[in-house]
């Protein structure tokens, strides 16, 4: 049996399998390449959603690895201003044990106190990115004012009329040579102390919000970033700076001089403690932090194989079925010339 | 046997060969076309022994060309879904370039990540706001897109609908000029031609299937049963839809006034463009808009701002985003058409049209009731934690979208994404394949019905060589008589 082919079908056979090769080969060379799918979207169907999925996770995941550093240069800032507060108040307490018995190591102390203040001051005024990182949530307000200050500061102010109050004049009033002790850790344990209440303080010398800042570290864990200038530790370092500072230590008489020292050591030993909390506190935050980012590290990496696994093309495979292609087209076009060529009108 | 018998029998060789070359020569001039069909001579002894060229059938092959009907239809419905979801893929592109909803979800996700550690810096605070207009903006082009997509489908129908009616009239007039020939005995088969490639013709639009009938007649029906011709052209109406929204429905093809496409048709047809056009424009288009108006409706939704007084009075009301119903925060769970096309950033927000960035922060786009951050603390960040939250939290969509019915906002649009890419898959897999399925029907139709110019190189020989056979006999004849006259002189 014959079988019948017509002319058209021989040359159209050829030219659409020619038109199929080259479209494949067009993709093929574009693959090799870009060593991506041609069309993610065609190729992948419904695992696309997938690739969006994961590239979604690894965007959120980078973006919160970057915020981390944020965080962590905060944690930092804070972290360096507390350990400096806390050397501080150290050798202030070191030197309020020396300056008991000489009389003459009463203006020494004061003027220690007075710097003390300062340094204390300054430490909670720390700024990180434009930020006060002791400020709370209220990031953009400076937390405390300088206490010795023209007009006198809100907080200075206080003092003075508490002091008034107490014993009827003014702390530079010579008669503050009179006040004996007891009436003097009177007023140290009831007005005095009431000034570094929370209200009172929020009041007169802190701006800052008692609410900490809270970060988003990874995807699950949202955490306080930061300390604020109202936590206890640092009203009790301020009152004990205040207290040595502020009272006019030089004029009182032997006893209340000792009586307000003691009062300080008592409240810097207290403070001492509670600063030791507040680091230990910002280290662990510190901690799950470093924690968190060497998590989404490992994910982003992970992340990363799987979206190349999805979008990408095996290299080795692409080349390949290019050069496979190449010979295929070749051996079409070898092919359409020599069928072209055969008419029975070349031999007639 | 007188030698004038002789002498007719080769002349009436010569003529049937004429014939036979006039019919070759037809032959090798239609090679080239896809629906010439192979025509032979039929000759017939006469009764005085000599040929005569009777009449000229052409090869046909009613299975394959049904088949090829067929599997031009499918290409064609095919085609048209292809290439619509390809103008739907432009709302997605490359998962690398990060430009579908899906990916900018994402990027606000991430920019209000930055914001909430943050809080204080307006720059970031309007970069967050930049990335939620480019979002809304987004999803207003993907529905414009989308609902393009729709009217050129329905323009498409519109358009198709008219050359159906024209290529029926067509057919009509075929039909009846071999109708006339067959009853006449005239050579037909050039009509026959054209009316396959007509119906060929129709049934790229339309998927159709011919019924042969005696004398020649044809009539045909819609691959769904519907008569599209018999004896005279049924009319095909369609009404074009001048504008397309979310939610509009279009017209649906009638042919004699009796539906053939849409959900009111009972006998409704499976292959050809117009097939192919009305998925689009009623299937996929519809589903994956309302995949878009419902992430539009869940970004609303979750940027809601509620009343934050001490005993909450006031309703809810759209927050950073606002749409065309806003303020009333649309309904949970249940899809409302259009959002997606409405979706903007709200102007108090945009610092673009004057607004506050920070209102991101602190909301209160209503009114001070609505305020969140109280004291304006510039490091406020549970606002925007809590945001950030919402959109990494279960919520429900409907049903109606075609997609889970509860997911995470972001979620829900990268299924949007896979949804789409696995269509646009499967249909370009039906492509291929009926693609193929075409090309191998023709050309075993072609093979069969259609023009080897070898074998008519053959014929002309054959017919070359009888004609100088009959050509010599006639000169042998001649002798004969001249040898007898000779001798009768």
């Amino acid at each position: 049996m014959t079988y019948f082919v017509s002319t058209k079908t021989v040359s159209e056979a050829s030219r659409f399998s020619l038109m199929s090769l080259q479209t494949r080969l067009a993709d093929g060379q574009k693959e090799l390449t870009t060593g991506r799918l041609i069309d993610v979207g065609e190729s992948l169907g419904y695992e696309t959603g997938k690739t969006v999925s994961l590239r979604q996770e690894f965007e959120r995941l980078t973006q919160i690895t970057e915020t981390n550093v944020l965080v962590a240069t905060r944690l930092a800032a804070s972290q360096a201003a507390i350990k400096q507060m806390a050397g501080n108040a150290q050798s202030f307490l070191d030197s309020l044990t020396g300056a008991r018995e000489s009389a003459s190591a009463k203006a020494t102390v004061a003027a220690a106190a007075k710097a003390g203040l300062a340094a204390l001051t300054d430490m909670l005024n720390t700024t990180a990115g434009g930020e006060y990182v002791f400020a709370g949530i209220n990031t953009d307000m400076k937390p405390v004012a300088e206490y010795v200050a023209s007009p006198a500061s809100a907080a200075s102010t206080s003092v003075a009329a508490a002091f008034l109050a107490e014993f009827g004049f003014a702390q530079s009033d010579p008669a503050v040579s009179n006040i004996s002790s007891a009436d003097m850790e009177a007023f140290l344990g009831g007005g005095f102390d009431g000034l570094f209440g929370a209200a009172s303080w929020s009041a007169d010398w802190s701006s800052a919000s008692d609410s900490n800042i809270r970060s988003r570290i990874s995807t699950y864990e949202l955490i306080d970033t930061s300390a604020n200038a109202n936590e206890q530790a640092f009203r009790d370092l301020a009152q004990a700076y205040t207290m040595v500072a502020d009272l006019n230590v030089e004029t009182l008489n032997q006893n209340t001089y000792e009586a307000v020292l003691n009062a300080a050591s008592k409240i810097l030993g207290k403070a001492a403690q509670g600063i030791g909390d507040i680091q230990s506190r910002l280290g662990i935050a510190q901690q799950r932090v470093s924690n968190a980012d060497e998590r989404m590290a490992l994910q982003v990496n992970i992340l990363t194989e799987h979206i190349n696994g999805l979008e990408t093309v095996d290299p080795y495979e692409a080349s390949t079925k290019v050069s496979a292609l190449i010979t295929q087209i070749e051996t079409a076009y070898a092919l359409t010339a020599r069928v072209q060529r055969l008419s029975l009108l070349n031999y007639l | 046997m007188s030698l004038n018998i002789a002498t007719g029998v080769a002349n009436s060789s010569l003529g049937a060969n004429s014939e036979q070359i006039a019919v070759l020569s037809r032959n090798i001039a239609r090679a080239g076309e896809a629906n010439a069909s192979r025509k032979t001579v039929n000759l017939i002894t006469t009764g005085d022994g000599g040929v005569r060229a009777a009449s000229i059938t052409r090869a046909s092959n009613q299975a394959l060309f049904v088949n090829s009907l067929t599997a031009r239809s499918a290409a064609a419905s095919h085609q048209a879904i292809t290439s619509s979801l390809n103008q739907l893929e432009r709302t997605i592109n490359d998962p690398e370039l990060d430009a579908s909803p899906a990916a900018l979800i994402e990027k606000l996700g991430s920019d209000l990540q930055q914001y909430a550690t943050t809080p204080g810096d307006i720059t970031v605070a309007k970069s967050t706001v930049l990335t939620a207009k480019k979002l809304a903006v987004s999803l207003n082009e993907a529905t414009s897109i989308t609902q393009a997509v729709r009217k050129d489908a329905d323009a498409g129908i519109a358009e198709a609908v008219t050359r159906v009616n024209e290529l029926l009239r067509q057919f009509g007039k075929a039909n009846e000029t071999i109708v006339k020939g067959v009853q006449s005995g005239a050579d037909v088969t050039d009509a026959l031609d054209e009316r396959d490639s007509l119906l060929a013709s129709v049934s790229e639009l339309i998927g159709v299937r011919p019924l042969n009938r005696a004398g020649g007649d044809m009539a045909l029906y819609t691959d769904g049963g519907v008569t599209l011709f018999e004896t005279t052209a049924r009319t095909v109406q369609f009404t074009a839809t001048s504008m397309f929204t979310a939610g509009i429905q279009g017209g649906s093809v009638t042919i004699d006034g009796v539906p053939v496409t849409g959900s009111s048709a009972a006998m409704p047809i499976s292959s050809g463009k117009i097939y192919g056009l009305t998925q689009v424009r009623d299937d996929y288009a519809v589903s994956y808009q309302r995949q878009l108006d419902e992430t539009a409706r869940a970004l609303v939704d979750i940027f809601r701002e509620t009343d934050q007084s001490a005993t909450p009075l006031l309703a809810d009301a759209t927050g950073l985003f606002t749409y065309s119903g806003a303020p009333a925060i649309p309904g949970t769970g249940t899809i409302v058409n259009g959002v997606a096309a409405s979706i903007a950033v709200n102007p108090a927000v945009d610092p673009d049209l004057g607004g506050s960035a920070k209102l991101l922060r602190d909301s209160g786009v209503n009114g001070a009731a609505y305020v969140y951050n109280a004291t304006s603390a510039s490091g406020f960040s549970d606002r925007l934690l809590t945001l950030s939250d919402a959109l990494g939290a279960n919520r429900p969509f409907d049903a109606v979208a075609g997609l889970e019915t509860s997911a995470n906002v972001r979620g829900f649009s990268a299924s949007s994404v896979a949804w789409l890419s696995e269509a646009r898959k499967t249909a370009s897999e039906d492509m291929d394949y009926s693609e193929t399925m075409m090309q191998r029907s023709g050309e075993a139709l072609s093979s069969a019905t259609g023009v080897n110019i070898d074998q008519e190189m053959t014929r002309m020989l054959e017919v070359e060589r009888s004609y100088a056979a009959s050509a010599k006999l006639i000169a042998a004849i001649d002798g004969m008589f001249e040898t007898l006259l000779a001798a009768a002189g």
